[in-house]
C-alpha cells in the first residue's frame, strides 16, 4: 500500500501517513498542486516556514507506460508568488515508486544555518548532517553521495544557487548514470529546497518494488503500453536522432527563435547550433545521441556531449539551453553553450532563467552580445555571490529592474522559454494564462500542433486552452511531454486508466483530470494576490515589431481573459 | 524548367507517405507552387507542420524559384 512521507524539519519529526482517497487517483502536478493547495496558505513568505515542498512521482510511474519516469515538485514559487509545479526525468521518480511513496512533504524550516540530507530507504528515513557535501557544486555533493550511500541511489540536490536562496536555482536529478543533469529547474524550487536546509535527498530503493498503483487489470495494461512504446520508437526518431536541438531550424525558420535579448526571431549563427550540428559534434567527439534520461523512455532526445578532446562535458544539451544560452546571448559555438550547461547544472541553476537574465544584462552593457567567456564568468559571479551574481541569480524579471532594461520577457517573474510570442502566438497566450508564469511546457503551441497558424492571432485562445488541459494530464501522469499532449495521446490515457481502474474511463474524464487541477491552481494564484493583470506579456511584445517578419503579439487582451473561462466540468453545462 | 532541393529535416510519418529524413533534387516547370509541389509527393497538408523556403517560413501559394531549397517538417515535436 502506498504512503505519504511526511518530513518536519522545525521538529525533526517523520510520518509515514495513509493516501487520504481523494488523493488515490492524482499524482505529479496534480498531487503536488492540490497537497499545496490544501496545506499551504497562499499569502505566505514562499521561502518561509510555512511554505511546503511537495515531491510526487507520477501517477503512471513504475509501472510498464512508457515515457513515465517523470518526477514533479510543487511549492509556492518565490519567483512567481503563486503555485509552481517544475518536473524533470531521471530516476528518482521509478525508485520513489519502489519504495511504495506516493509523495514526500518537506514543511517546517531546519534551525539556524545548518544543512542537512535526508537519506529514504526501504527500512529506514533519516535527517543527517550535511557537513561533507555543505557549499558544494551538484557534480562533486552527488558524487560524495553515492560514494557513501552506494552508487544505484538516486539523488536530488541543490548547488549554491539554491543554498544562497536565489530565485533561478533548481532541484537537480541524478540521470541513470547518477549525474545531476536532470533538473526541476522553472520557479525557484531550489530556493525553497534551500529555505528548509535541506542540500539533498537521497533514495535508496534497493530490495523493493512495492508500486504505488494498483491496477486492475495488469495484463492489459501492459498490452497498450506495449504497443504504444513500439509506435513511438518509430513515429520520434527525429527527437532521437537530433534531440529537441532539431527544433532551432524549424523555429527560427519561422522566425521565433529568441535571438539578442529578444531583439530578433532570427540568428545568424543558427546552423551552427542546430541539431546537424549537434549530432555531428557528439558523433566525431565520442559523445551520444539517442540518451533516455530516464527508466522505460523509449523516445531517447537527450545526449552526452564531450569536449574537443573527447573528454565529458556535459548531458542533455536541450533546445532551451541552445537557444536561451546560444542565439538569445549572440552566442554560436556548441562549447561554449555546454560550458554554460555545465556551470548551470553544476551550481543548480536554471538554464533558461539564467539565459534571460543574462541576455539582459548583455542588453545593459555589463557584457558584450557574443562574448562567450563574459557569459561563463557572469554564471561563475552568480556562484560566488557577487553583487552582480546576486542579481542575476534572481532571475530576469529583477535583472531587468536592476539593471534598467524594459526588454524582459517574462510572465509573473518567470522568464520565457525560447519561442517569442510574436511570431508563436499561441505559446504567448499560454505564457500569459498558464497558473505556473510563462512556461512553454504548460501549452507549446509549436507550428502544425493545432492546426493553427502560429503567426495568427485567430484559433489562438481555444489551441492554447486545450493544451493546457492536455500538457496538465500528462504532467499528472508523470509522461513525458514529448509523447505528446494530443488528442491521440488522451485517447491512449483513457485506455490506460480504463485498465488501471476496471471500468471504462472515457477521453472526458480524462480531460476533466486535466481541468479540475488547473481550477486548483489558479484558485490558489487568485488567493495569493493574483488577478487578470497577471495574465498579460511584456508590453514590448505589442509594440516592438519582431524583425524579420515585423511581426506583434496581437492577441486581444479581452480574448486571452476568455482561456481558463471555460474550465468547468462538461456536466455544469447541462 | 528549375531545380529545387526538397528536403525533409525530420522524415514524414503522419497520414500520408512515410518519407526517411533526407533530400532530393527535382526538375519543376517554372510557376510550380508548394501546394502543387505536395500534390504531385502525396503529401497531404494535415501531415505538414511547417514549409521553409531558403531558411524562411512559406505558405502553401509561394511560387518556387531556381535553386530554391524547400524544407517540410511535419508537426513540430519537442520543446
Amino acid at each position: 500500500m502506498a504512503n505519504i512521507l511526511r518530513v518536519n524539519l522545525t521538529s525533526k519529526a517523520i510520518y509515514s501517513e495513509a493516501v487520504p482517497d481523494r488523493y488515490s487517483f492524482l499524482g505529479g502536478r496534480g498531487l503536488t498542486s492540490q497537497i499545496i493547495s490544501d496545506e499551504v496558505n497562499p499569502a505566505c513568505d514562499a521561502l518561509g516556514e510555512s511554505n511546503k515542498l511537495v515531491i510526487a512521482p507520477g501517477l503512471l510511474a513504475g509501472t510498464p507506460a512508457p515515457c513515465s519516469g517523470r518526477l514533479s515538485i510543487g511549492a509556492k514559487s518565490p519567483l512567481t508568488g503563486g503555485i509552481k509545479e517544475s518536473n524533470a526525468g531521471g530516476t528518482v521518480a521509478r525508485k520513489l515508486s519502489n519504495l511504495g511513496i506516493k509523495a514526500i512533504i518537506l514543511e517546517g524550516k531546519a534551525e539556524g544555518s545548518s544543512w542537512h540530507v535526508l537519506k529514504i530507504a526501504e527500512a529506514s528515513v533519516m535527517i543527517l548532517p550535511a557537513d561533507d557535501v555543505e557549499g558544494l557544486g551538484n557534480y562533486e555533493s552527488v558524487g560524495r553521495l553515492r560514494a557513501a550511500h552506494g552508487p544505484k541511489v538516486g539523488i536530488l540536490s541543490i548547488g549554491p544557487g539554491g543554498e544562497r536562496q536565489m530565485g533561478a536555482a533548481t532541484i537537480a536529478v541524478t540521470d541513470q548514470e547518477g549525474r545531476p543533469c536532470r533538473h526541476c529547474g522553472r520557479g525557484g524550487l531550489g530556493a525553497v529546497m534551500g529555505s528548509k536546509g535541506i542540500k539533498a535527498i537521497v533514495i535508496d530503493d534497493r530490495r523493493s518494488d512495492k508500486g504505488i498503483l494498483d491496477i486492475a487489470d495488469p495484463g492489459g495494461f501492459k498490452d497498450v503500453s506495449h504497443a504504444w512504446a513500439k509506435a513511438m520508437v518509430e513515429t520520434k526518431k527525429g527527437l532521437t536522432h537530433f534531440g529537441t536541438a532539431a527544433l532551432v531550424t524549424p523555429v527560427n525558420a519561422a522566425g521565433g527563435l529568441p535571438t539578442r535579448n529578444y531583439s530578433r526571431g532570427d540568428f545568424e549563427g543558427a546552423e551552427r547550433i542546430n541539431g546537424s550540428t549537434l549530432a555531428d559534434t557528439l558523433r566525431a567527439r565520442g559523445g551520444r545521441a539517442g540518451h533516455a534520461c530516464s527508466p522505460g523512455c523509449v523516445i531517447r532526445c537527450s545526449n552526452i556531449y564531450h569536449d574537443r578532446d573527447g573528454d565529458y562535458l556535459t548531458a542533455g544539451l536541450e533546445y532551451e539551453t541552445i537557444a536561451l544560452m546560444g542565439s538569445n546571448l549572440g552566442i554560436d559555438s556548441l562549447d561554449i553553450i555546454a560550458a554554460l550547461d555545465r556551470r548551470c547544472d553544476d551550481y543548480g541553476l536554471d538554464t533558461m532563467e539564467m539565459g534571460n537574465a543574462i541576455g539582459i544584462a548583455m542588453e545593459a552593457g555589463i557584457a558584450s552580445f557574443g562574448d562567450g567567456a563574459a557569459a561563463v564568468r557572469l554564471l561563475d559571479e552568480v556562484k560566488a555571490g557577487t553583487g552582480i551574481g546576486r542579481i542575476l541569480g534572481q532571475g530576469a524579471a529583477t535583472a531587468g529592474r536592476a539593471l534598467g532594461i524594459s526588454r524582459v520577457a517574462a510572465v509573473k517573474g518567470q522568464g520565457m522559454a525560447a519561442y517569442d510570442p510574436r511570431a508563436l502566438k499561441g505559446t504567448g497566450v499560454t505564457y500569459a494564462t498558464s497558473p505556473m508564469g510563462a512556461d512553454h511546457t504548460a501549452g507549446n503551441l509549436l507550428p502544425g500542433r493545432a492546426g493553427v497558424d502560429c503567426h495568427s492571432p485567430d484559433g489562438q485562445i481555444k489551441a492554447s486552452r486545450d493544451l493546457q488541459i492536455m500538457s496538465t494530464v500528462l504532467d499528472v501522469m508523470g509522461l513525458c511531454l514529448f509523447v505528446g499532449p494530443l488528442a491521440p495521446e488522451m485517447e491512449t490515457i483513457s485506455r490506460l486508466l480504463t485498465k488501471v481502474f476496471g471500468k471504462t474511463f472515457g477521453v472526458e474524464d480524462v480531460l476533466e483530470i486535466g481541468r479540475a487541477v488547473l481550477r486548483t491552481e489558479l484558485t490558489f494564484n487568485q488567493a495569493s494576490g493574483m488577478d487578470s493583470s497577471n495574465d498579460r506579456l511584456p508590453e514590448f511584445f505589442s509594440t516592438e515589431r519582431l524583425p524579420p517578419n515585423g511581426l506583434l503579439f496581437d492577441v486581444p487582451n479581452g480574448e486571452i481573459d476568455q482561456v481558463h473561462a471555460a474550465l468547468h466540468a462538461p456536466k455544469e453545462n447541462g | 524548367m528549375i531545380r529545387i532541393s526538397l528536403q525533409f529535416p525530420w522524415g514524414l510519418a503522419g497520414c500520408g507517405p512515410k518519407i526517411p529524413a533526407g533530400e532530393t533534387e527535382l526538375l519543376l516547370p517554372e510557376g510550380t507552387s508548394v501546394r502543387f509541389l505536395l500534390d504531385s509527393q502525396g503529401i497531404p497538408l494535415k501531415s505538414v507542420g511547417l514549409i521553409s523556403a531558403n531558411g524562411s517560413t512559406t505558405k502553401t501559394d509561394y511560387i518556387l524559384k531556381g535553386r530554391d531549397k524547400i524544407q517540410i517538417y511535419p508537426p513540430l515535436e519537442g520543446g
